[in-house]
C-alpha cells in the first residue's frame, strides 16, 4: 500500500462520493471490499505515481471528479466524487463566516483556519465564544 | 451507426468511458465480464472493441485473441491501468491492437483516437474491397483471355484486329487483293 503524500491528502480532502451506494465497494479482481471513500483512498495505489484524479461531468452536465486507484491485485478501480471545495454554494456560505467571524474582531487568517477547521468538522474554543452557527458547512450537514 | 464494445471489470471504468463517449454518435455496448461480450457479440457487427487489460475472467490480450476469430476485421483498443511492457509488447505481437491507452485517459485524446481508429478502419475496408474488385477484374480478364486463345487457335489471326485512325476496324488489308 503506497502511503499518500501532503498534497494527495490535501487534494482528497475535499471530495465527497457522489453516490451512497458507492461504498462498500469490491473488487472484481480480487474481491477485496472498500468500506468506505477514506478506506479506498488509503488502501489502493496511485496509478502510475499519479493522483488519479480527473475531472469529468455527470449525466446532468455537472462538475464531477473520476478518481482512479489501483487495487493491490492490480486492477483499476473507479468511483465519483464531487468536489466540496467547489461548490458555489459553500465557498459563498464560507466567505461570509469570514466576514461575520472579521466583524467581531477575529484576524482574517486565523479566521479562514478556524472556518478549514471546522469544516473537517473541529469546532474550535474560538467559534464556541463567538457562539457561530457553522452547520452550513460542517460535516454532518453535507 | 459506428458500433462500438467495450469490456471491462469495473462498472464505474464503463460508466465513464460511456458518459465521454456519449456526445459522438456511436452506438457504445459495455460489458462487465469478457465471456458474456464473447457471447453476446458473436452475430453482432462492431467496428471497434476496447478492452481492458487485467480482468479476473481472461487478460484483455486474451480476450482480443478469441474476439478476432468472431471479427477478424474489427480494430481493437487495450485500456490499462499499468504501464505493463510485457503487456504491451504482448498486446501488439500477438493480437495486433491498435492502440495501448492508458487509465485514466484525457477525454478528448481518447475520442480523437477513436475517430482516427474508425477512420484507419475505414481505409482498411475500402482497400479489402479494392482488392477483391481487382481479384475479380483479373479472374474476368483470364476468362476472356483464355477465350481469345480458343478462337485464336480455331482461326489463327482471327483476334488480331487493325484499327483505322477513327477506331474502326480497319478491313482494308482483306480486300487489297481483290
Amino acid at each position: 500500500m503506497s502511503k499518500l503524500n501532503q498534497k494527495e491528502l490535501a487534494l482528497f480532502k475535499g471530495l465527497v462520493a457522489l453516490s451512497d451506494n458507492a461504498f462498500p465497494k469490491k473488487c472484481a479482481s480480487c474481491g477485496k471490499v472498500y468500506q468506505t471513500a477514506n478506506e479506498f483512498i488509503k488502501e489502493t495505489e496511485r496509478i502510475r505515481g499519479l493522483s488519479g484524479l480527473k475531472r469529468s461531468e455527470d449525466d446532468d452536465g455537472s462538475s464531477i471528479v473520476e478518481l482512479f486507484r489501483n487495487c493491490h491485485c492490480g486492477s483499476t478501480l473507479l468511483d465519483f466524487f464531487q468536489e466540496r471545495r467547489d461548490s458555489e454554494e459553500f465557498r459563498e456560505k464560507f466567505g461570509e463566516l469570514l466576514d461575520i467571524f472579521c466583524s467581531k474582531g477575529v484576524e482574517r487568517q486565523l479566521a479562514r483556519e478556524t472556518l478549514l477547521e471546522a469544516e473537517k468538522g473541529e469546532i474550535s474554543e474560538l467559534i464556541e465564544d463567538l457562539g457561530l452557527d457553522l452547520s452550513e458547512i460542517t460535516p454532518n450537514n453535507k | 451507426m459506428i458500433t462500438i464494445a467495450l469490456i471491462d471489470d469495473e462498472p464505474n471504468i464503463l460508466k465513464a468511458l460511456k458518459r465521454a463517449l456519449g456526445r459522438e454518435h456511436w452506438n457504445i455496448l459495455t460489458f462487465d465480464d469478457p465471456v458474456t461480450a464473447l457471447d453476446e457479440l458473436t452475430n453482432t457487427e462492431v467496428d471497434l472493441v476496447i478492452s481492458d487489460y487485467k480482468m479476473p475472467q481472461m487478460t484483455g490480450v486474451d480476450f482480443l485473441k478469441l474476439f478476432s476469430k468472431q471479427h477478424p476485421d474489427t480494430l481493437r483498443i487495450i485500456l490499462s491501468g499499468q504501464a505493463d511492457l510485457k503487456g504491451l509488447m504482448d498486446a501488439i505481437n500477438t493480437v495486433g491492437v491498435y492502440r495501448f491507452i492508458l487509465k485514466p485517459w484525457n477525454d478528448d485524446e481518447l475520442r480523437l483516437t477513436i475517430k482516427q481508429a474508425l477512420a484507419f478502419s475505414q481505409l482498411e475496408k475500402e482497400n479489402r474491397e479494392l482488392v477483391e474488385t481487382v481479384k475479380k477484374q483479373s479472374k474476368t480478364l483470364q476468362s476472356q483471355l483464355s477465350e481469345l486463345n480458343r478462337l485464336e487457335r480455331e482461326s489463327p489471326g482471327i483476334t488480331k484486329i487493325d484499327l483505322n485512325e477513327d477506331g474502326y476496324i480497319d478491313m482494308s488489308a482483306e480486300f487489297e487483293d481483290e
